[in-house]
């Protein structure tokens, strides 16, 4: 499986890659949401996980700009969330994300439940 | 929860950590000068969540707590729920001094 990872977070890019690396997934890393849509377009991922708050372009701004490609719209996108922000995974839901993730009390099992939750009902 | 071994994440933890001061610091000078200064308080915004969300991931709850005060602040002013003043200046100040005493603590413990 390959996994686009949009996120802006140093931190983030490598916990994240590194736990989904060990599980045998492949991992492609977008550094913002303008990078994240071109990688999207070119390398064709099984998945991508959106984190939501970045600079220049945000998850949203990629939410959007996705329901509007007929190509984008088949892959399946997981937001990141913290807690305190079930407005914005109300919004990103609504702007057709598939999922989302607890990025502040990570747990890799559950993750890993949600991606597989997210690819069988796509 | 599965156990996983974060002593391996934390040179990056404090190094981004470190980054993420350093923009907070840049936009409260900036809305020192500019209460207005809408691109600051984004700014602001972005960074102390950021380092909210990995805080929370390394278990420092201290850094996490303050992190999501300024985020809180610095999103009320955004949505212009609330305004501006010398009041929440001089808290979001303290809060970032604060986090910088506990990011020193954390160096040391390594």
């Amino acid at each position: 499986m390959k996994i686009l990872l949009i996120e802006d977070d140093k931190f983030f890019q490598k916990f994240y890659s590194t736990k989904l690396q060990e599980n045998k997934v492949e991992v492609e890393v977008a550094g913002d949401g303008e990078e994240g849509l071109m990688k999207m377009r070119d390398t064709k991922p099984d998945l991508v996980l959106l984190d939501l708050i970045m600079p220049k372009m945000d998850g949203f701004a990629v939410l959007a700009a996705r329901q509007q490609d007929e190509n984008l719209k088949k892959i399946p996108v997981i937001v990141f969330s913290t807690l305190g922000q079930e407005k914005d995974i109300d919004q990103a839901q609504k702007l057709g994300a598939n999922g989302y993730i607890n990025k502040g009390s990570f747990d890799f099992n559950s993750m890993v439940a949600t991606i597989n939750q997210v690819m069988k009902a796509n | 929860m599965a156990q996983i071994d974060l002593a391996g994440y934390k040179n990056i933890y404090l190094q981004t950590a470190k980054e993420y001061i350093y923009k907070m610091l840049v936009s409260l000078d900036q809305l020192s000068n500019n209460v207005l200064d809408k691109e600051a308080l984004n700014n602001l915004h972005i960074s102390s969540h950021s380092l909210k969300s990995q805080s929370q991931v390394m278990g420092f709850t201290n850094i996490a707590n303050l992190c999501a005060n300024i985020e809180k602040v610095s999103s009320d002013i955004l949505n212009k729920v609330s305004g501006i003043d010398d009041h929440f200046m001089s808290l979001l100040k303290n809060s970032v001094d604060e986090i910088n005493l506990e990011l020193a603590r954390i160096e040391k413990t390594q």
